[in-house]
C-alpha cells in the first residue's frame, strides 16, 4: 500500500463511501466509522513509516534564532554594498535591504545590539533602524549626530531592557 | 581606465567594486591634495559646514543632529534653510570669489543627497559617504548615478581662521 502523508488516510474497501459518489449514504456519518477500522489501526503505523522516509525540519527556538541571525547577517552585507557613497540617512536607511531588516522587527534587536556593540568607536548606521523598531530615542538631544554617544545611549537602552548582557 | 596606483594614496573608495559605476567622470587627476582618514563620526552635510564631530541629518528619528528651527524634512528647502540657520544664502554658481565660502548641494531627484565646500584655492572638499574626505578640482567630476547631476549653491562670507 502507498504510503500518503499523515495526515491523510487512504480510503479501503472498510470506507462507507461507495467510488459512485452519487450513491453515497445519505445523513451524518460518525467520524470515526468514515475512516474505517483498518484505517483508523493503521495510522499510527503509517505516520511512523512516513517519519522514518521524510526528513522534517523542526523549528527549534535556537534553530530559529540562527536562521534571522543569518537572514540579518545577509541583508547587512546587502545593504553596506550599496551605500558605500551616501551621507544621506534617507538613501541609506531606505534602501530595501535595510528595510527589511526593519521589517524583521523585535527579533532582529539582539543582532542589532551584537553588531552595534562590536563596531566599538565606529558604529554603524543603525541608529534608525533601533528607532523605528522600538519606537523608543534614548539618545539625548546633545549627543544627536555624535555616533559614539548615540552608540553609548543605545547599548544603554539595550541592557535596561535585557537585549545586551551586562559587560 | 585608471588603476588604484593612480589615485591619491589612502583614497580606499577608489577600491571598491563599483566606483567606476558611482563616479563614471572622476578620474585621479581630479583628486589633489591629503586626505582624511575614513570615518563614519561626521558626513558630507557637516563637512560642508566644517564640522567634523558631528553627522548632519534630517532623520525623523531625531538620532542625528540638524538645527531646532528647521523641518526634520529630505528636501531642497529644508536643506537650504538649515545652511541657511549658518549664515549661508542661495546664490547662481559656484566660481571662486575672495573672501567668500561657497557650499554645493547635489540633489538627486529634488532631494540632496551630497554636499561639497569650496576651498580658498577654488578647489573643493568632499566627504565620501564612510571614506575618506578628498579635495577635487571641480563640481562636475562627482555628476553620475549616486550624486545626480543637479547643483544648489550657496555662499557666505569666509570665516577668518587665526
Amino acid at each position: 500500500m502507498p504510503l500518503s502523508s499523515p495526515c491523510r488516510v487512504t480510503v479501503t474497501e472498510e470506507s462507507p463511501y461507495p467510488r459512485d459518489w452519487s450513491r453515497r449514504p445519505k445523513g451524518r456519518i460518525r467520524a470515526n466509522y468514515t475512516l474505517g477500522p483498518l484505517a483508523t489501526s493503521r495510522r499510527a503505523e503509517y505516520n511512523q513509516e512516513y517519519l522514518k522516509k521524510t526528513p522534517v525540519l523542526i523549528k527549534t527556538p535556537e534553530f530559529s534564532q540562527s536562521a534571522e541571525k543569518a537572514k540579518f547577517k545577509r541583508l547587512a552585507k546587502e545593504w553596506k554594498r550599496d551605500i558605500v557613497v551616501h551621507s544621506s540617512m534617507t538613501k541609506i536607511a531606505t534602501h530595501p535591504a535595510y528595510q527589511k531588516i526593519i521589517g524583521m522587527g523585535s527579533e532582529v534587536l539582539p543582532f542589532l545590539f551584537e553588531q552595534l556593540k562590536s563596531e566599538g568607536d565606529e558604529p554603524d548606521h543603525w541608529f534608525w533602524a533601533l528607532a523605528a523598531i522600538t519606537d523608543k530615542n534614548p539618545v539625548p538631544k546633545e549627543s544627536r549626530g555624535r555616533i559614539n554617544e548615540m552608540a553609548k545611549a543605545w547599548l544603554e537602552w539595550g541592557r535596561e531592557n535585557g537585549y545586551v548582557e551586562l559587560a | 581606465m585608471s588603476n588604484w596606483r593612480d589615485w591619491p594614496t589612502g583614497f580606499t573608495l577608489c577600491t571598491e567594486p563599483d566606483f567606476a559605476h558611482y563616479f563614471p567622470r572622476l578620474r585621479p587627476e581630479h583628486c589633489v591634495g591629503d586626505l582624511s582618514d575614513a570615518t563614519r563620526k561626521y558626513n558630507c552635510f557637516a563637512w560642508a559646514a566644517s564640522v567634523d564631530t558631528d553627522r548632519w541629518d534630517p532623520d525623523p528619528f531625531f538620532q542625528y543632529f540638524w538645527p531646532d528651527s528647521v523641518p526634520r524634512d529630505d528636501t531642497r528647502d529644508a536643506f537650504v534653510l538649515a545652511f541657511g540657520s549658518l549664515g549661508y544664502q542661495v546664490c547662481g554658481n559656484g566660481d571662486l570669489e575672495v573672501g567668500v565660502e561657497k557650499i554645493a548641494l547635489y540633489c538627486l531627484n529634488g532631494k540632496p543627497v551630497h554636499a561639497a565646500r569650496q576651498l580658498e584655492n577654488g578647489h573643493w572638499t568632499t566627504k565620501f559617504g564612510d571614506f575618506e574626505d578628498v579635495e577635487h578640482i571641480d563640481l562636475e567630476c562627482l555628476f553620475g548615478p549616486e550624486y545626480g547631476d543637479k547643483l544648489v549653491y550657496m555662499k557666505r562670507a569666509r570665516m577668518v581662521v587665526e
